[in-house]
């Protein structure tokens, strides 16, 4: 197994001179499961824009399944992010396309045919529970379902790595147990996944790695879920 | 069916779908292309009508040289050479003997005092009916000819010289006056027109900034986002161009239908000249393109 993500002494300063990271360092193995904690502010959102290139560093080194993120050219960048599924606290849902629409999209991306995206869709829709509502629009839908959608865009390709910042944030704990169930499910189906939270009871309910930051340096990784209960 | 066949199916029908998928920004596009085509449209109306004014205006120049009474048909004739000769702007050069000029003025007098009247007491001579080509003449041009044709009554033969320089002079006021105002009302029109659709495409991309962030972030190329938008763009452009038609054209009706009511004016009238559908169209479909060009381009600069 190799490395799917590493952060090598990152730092990462906006303009006006905030510090969002400052020689972060971390890495994900391929297929595991890592939690990035932290309070509001320490820079969780700063590492899942620097992995999707939607950010450049300003030092150190990103990889992403092997590839430089920082030395990508920006016509490289779309197919860095074809092999990362993206979930959102805001679900980032097209609003003026169905949810069959929503999830084909990461597929008509990949030039696939029209009956290859038919049949994707069909087998994701009914794997997250979501086939009854294909044909329905987002705001038509709870928080609980439109996560649901996000997270059967994030898998319709089967990428190699799933991130998702703050997964739960906009949903009742029912549902965000519903939400990481999913995403455990995934990981046990080999997809990487790494996931920014800052709900320590949530994270507890699973066994995984989990990286803390403070001021956008590691303070600590420990493994969550070692005294609790494990998801059902 | 090859790959870049299926891509450009896929982007023709996300382009259409984009349309439906967003009637109220598509139904603003047309509106703001068809309202910019329809401005454009009078403009281009009403320098070709000002153009064509001029023409009829100055189509209908010509000098009139008076010749002695006495002179020989050898002698008009050589006159004719001369003049032909000097002035490659002059139409034709027609010559009109004392007899025609007292039939031409007898025409001219009422019915009841011809009858009474002596022949011999109606004024005649020859004279020479100069036709001039405006089209060929710049205005430095033109006022060398009226100099000319103001020192020709000097010339043996010659009585006395007609000739409308006034006219000449309104004619060369109207086109420079229709070429000024025009040239300026076109750029107002057409900067406004632009200004016009590249602000409304702007909002309309920042209407959808979330849709093509989700479509950058879920690996689209820049291509792939661009294409569709400008087959929307396109088809805009067309539907506007066929709106922006129908407009002027219902516009022309009604105004003719009120003239020939209210005035019993029975003109052939048409504002719209042939082939000016096509213009509308391609006009349209150029603003279109040009808009969402625009509009696009700036917003994936900024984005990564």
């Amino acid at each position: 197994m190799g490395q799917m993500v590493v952060f090598n002494d990152v730092t990462k300063r906006y303009p006006g001179g905030i510090l969002a990271l400052d020689g972060l360092s971390f890495d994900l193995e391929e297929g595991e499961f890592l939690f990035i904690t932290g309070p509001s502010g320490a820079g969780k959102s700063t590492i899942m824009k620097l992995l999707l290139a939607m950010e450049k560093p300003t030092d150190g080194q990103i990889l992403v399944a092997r590839r430089n993120v920082r030395a990508l050219r920006d016509g490289s960048i779309p197919f860095l992010r074809r092999n990362i599924g993206i979930i959102f606290q805001d679900f980032r849902l097209i609003e003026s396309r169905t949810v069959f629409e929503n999830v084909a999209i990461t597929l008509e991306v990949l030039g696939l045919t029209r009956k290859e995206i038919r049949s994707r869709v069909g087998q994701v829709l009914e794997l997250l529970g979501l086939a009854h509502l294909a044909h329905h629009f987002p705001p038509m839908l709870s928080g609980g379902e439109q996560q649901r959608v996000a997270i059967a865009r994030a898998v319709a390709n089967d990428p190699p790595l799933i991130v998702a910042d703050e997964p739960t944030g906009s949903l009742d704990p029912a549902l965000s147990v519903d939400v990481m169930n999913l995403l455990t499910e995934m990981n046990r189906k080999g997809v990487t996944v790494l996931v920014a939270t800052h709900d320590a009871a949530l994270m507890n309910r699973y066994r995984a790695r989990c990286v803390r930051l403070e001021k956008g340096r590691n303070v600590g990784e420990s493994i969550t879920g070692e005294e609790s209960v494990q998801e059902s | 069916m090859s790959r870049n066949l299926r891509a450009a199916v896929y982007f023709l029908r996300q382009g259409l779908a984009n349309l439906g998928r967003h009637p109220l920004y598509a139904s603003v596009g047309v509106l703001t292309l068809a309202v910019s085509l329809i401005l454009v449209g009078f403009l281009g109306l009403f320098m070709w009508k000002a153009t064509d004014l001029v023409d009829r205006l100055s189509g209908g120049l010509q000098l009139t040289v008076y010749l002695d009474p006495d002179i020989s048909r050898g002698g008009a004739d050589e006159l004719v050479k001369v003049i032909r000769e000097q002035w490659s702007e002059i139409k034709e050069v027609t010559f009109h003997s004392s007899l025609e000029d007292q039939t031409r003025n007898m025409e001219l007098l009422p019915k009841e005092l011809v009858e009474e009247l002596d022949p011999e007491l109606i004024p005649a001579q020859p004279y020479l009916e100069v036709g001039l080509d405006i089209e060929l003449l710049d205005e430095a041009r033109a006022t060398q000819l009226v100099e000319w044709f103001g020192s020709l009554d000097r010339v043996q033969g010659v009585d006395e010289v007609l000739f409308g320089s006034e006219k000449i002079s309104v004619a060369f006021s109207l086109l420079r006056g229709a070429q000024n105002i025009g040239l300026f009302v076109s750029l107002v029109i057409v900067l406004a027109a632009l200004f016009f659709v590249i602000t409304t495409t702007r909002l309309i991309v920042e209407g959808r900034k979330k849709e093509i962030e989700i479509l950058l972030l879920v690996g689209a190329t820049r291509n792939f986002i661009r294409i569709p938008h400008y087959i929307e763009g396109f088809v805009q452009g067309g539907l506007a161009g066929m709106l922006a038609f129908l407009v002027v054209w219902f516009m022309q009706r009604q105004l003719l239908s009120s003239l020939r009511t209210e005035s019993l004016l029975l003109v052939p009238i048409n504002l719209l000249p042939s082939g000016m559908v096509a213009w509308f169209l391609l006009g349209g479909v150029l603003l279109g393109l040009l808009g969402s060009g625009l509009g696009m381009v700036r917003y994936l600069r900024l984005s990564r």
